[in-house]
């Protein structure tokens, strides 16, 4: 599990732990996450490795590592060389789209040499991914399959990026497929805070009203601000995430593994 | 008091689950009388008493009956298994199961157009065709034929349901197998394993109510030496 990390501006935390149905069988928890935070940028990824993929697992670890080092190395490059960075726009900004579609790819192809290595299918490897890169600017994400993706600004929480559109509730594009462009969706918007969620525990962050899929901000609201307050009071916050995730009323809401990864900038008190 | 945890501080709504429609096609045609039409009701009820006492299950399957004999009716609804309560099949006439197979697509697809437009989440809807004999309102390459072959194949195709095909006794399993779509082999129960098969697909069903994508493929295989079933070549 990745350290929580802070940097004066930022904090990142996060945890996945295995869901109650793999516990049964013995089996590893299957989702991961990862982070980093550069001067001005929190990158955070979250994964969920399918469990009918022989290696679902170790592809969801090996893609949250790879797209945010992607991502990171992007950002680095882009404030050392700043005219000649390949991901910058016209105005001088970073092009956080563009960083991201090629994190994602980079983690795409951290999967297939590592499919190659073992001599297996690619498809061994299945795995969602979510990446998302929060900035004083904004957050934009990155998300190909289910799970969900939530911002908060100021105590309003809105709905980012939704699970991916299969029709069937157990089954979700990928990572791995083919038409993994295709899949990949974008999708910005102004944030104080970002929440990514696998599908384990994303009946947390949002639900369904009319048919209509809406964040669900008594969780959310509490949760951005105590996790605030707890870093500021040196409580472990990964801890206390892995413990929210591992209660019985989160085990209620589903039987497989849960990541949720939070990513905050600190208000002006706190710097 | 204790050290404040996140549990205490959130709120965490209840969990709303994505349904997962399943059907049985049953023949209760002339030829199930005696022990079998028992021993099917039988195995409805342990269906159902084993599906009720599994949590997720009870929440995520809508089960339904559609029998034929006499004629082809959909005996339960598309109903949650709280309320669901096993019907007491009587057996007589034909076997019209190309109407009854045609019927089960219909219902599988206004059962889904019913979760889209409430706006609830599901999983694909299962088919089981239970039968002793052979079809007496279709013949192989006749257009009831191909019209059922067209939606069975197409549907699974599709991907807009599962379809398994279950013999008994004498049924005709090469035509079973011409209607089953490709790669899915029809499976024979074995005598006196009626129990077992339902035991089977209540676990089948408890796994898919808790399934991700391909685990379907994982089900328990119900064709070992203490299995139900066989696969006759």
């Amino acid at each position: 599990m990745p350290e929580s990390t802070s940097h004066r501006e930022f904090i990142a935390c996060g945890a996945s732990v295995a869901g109650a149905r793999h516990i049964q069988g013995h089996i590893p928890c299957e989702d991961a996450w990862a982070c980093e935070i550069l001067p001005g940028h929190l990158i955070i990824a979250a994964a969920d490795g399918l469990s009918s993929a022989e290696r679902g697992g170790d592809g969801a670890k090996i893609v949250v590592t790879s797209c945010v080092r992607a991502a990171a190395g992007a950002i680095r490059s882009g404030c050392e060389n700043p005219s000649h960075g390949a991901d910058i726009t016209e105005t001088g900004a970073f092009d956080i789209p563009a960083i991201i579609r090629s994190a994602v790819r980079g983690g795409r192809k951290a999967l297939v040499l590592q499919a190659e290595t073992e001599g297996i299918p690619l498809s061994s490897y299945a795995t969602t991914v979510m990446i998302a890169i929060l900035s004083p600017q904004g957050v934009c994400c990155g998300h190909i399959g289910d799970g969900v993706c939530v911002r908060a600004l100021s105590g309003e929480v809105s709905l980012l990026s939704k699970p991916g559109n299969a029709e069937y509730a157990n089954e979700t594009p990928v990572l791995t497929g083919t038409d993994w462009e295709k899949q990949l969706r974008i999708s910005s918007g102004a944030a104080d805070a970002v929440l990514l969620a696998t599908d384990g525990c994303q009946g947390a962050l949002i639900q369904r009203e009319e048919g209509a899929l809406i964040p669900y901000s008594p969780f959310v609201v509490p949760l951005v601000r105590s996790l605030e307050r707890f870093f500021r009071e040196g409580r472990d916050c990964n801890g206390e995430i892995s413990d929210l995730l591992s209660s019985p009323r989160m085990r209620a809401l589903s039987s497989d593994d849960m990541t949720l990864a939070v990513g905050l900038r600190l208000s002006g008190e706190n710097l | 008091m204790g050290v404040e945890k996140l549990e205490d501080i959130v709120d965490i709504p209840y969990p709303q689950h994505p349904h997962c429609a399943t059907i049985l096609v049953l023949d209760t045609s002339a030829s199930m009388s005696g022990n079998k039409i028992a021993e099917l009701n039988e195995g409805l009820q342990i269906l159902t008493d084993e599906l009720k006492e599994d949590d997720l299950a009870v929440k995520r399957i809508d089960l339904a009956v559609i029998t034929f004999g006499k004629g082809v009716e959909l005996v339960r609804p598309f109903t949650g298994m709280s309320a669901f309560e096993p019907p007491e099949l009587v057996a007589g006439g034909y076997t019209p199961m190309g109407e009854a197979i045609l019927e089960a697509v219909r219902v599988v697809e206004e059962r889904k157009a019913e979760y889209r437009r409430i706006g609830t989440d599901y999983y694909r809807p299962w088919i089981f065709l239970i039968t002793d004999g052979q079809p007496t309102d279709m013949r192989k390459g006749d257009a009831k034929w191909q019209e059922v072959i067209d939606a069975v194949h197409g549907g699974e195709q599709e991907r807009k349901f599962l379809f398994w095909a279950l013999g008994v006794d004498q049924a005709n399993v090469s035509l079973l197998r011409e209607i089953s779509p490709p790669g899915k082999t029809p499976l024979m129960l074995k005598e006196a394993k009626w129990a077992d098969m339902f035991l089977w697909l209540s676990k089948s069903l408890s796994q898919i109510s808790d399934s991700r994508i391909g685990e379907q493929i994982s089900l328990e295989n119900p064709t070992g030496p203490e299995g139900w079933g066989l696969i006759q070549l």
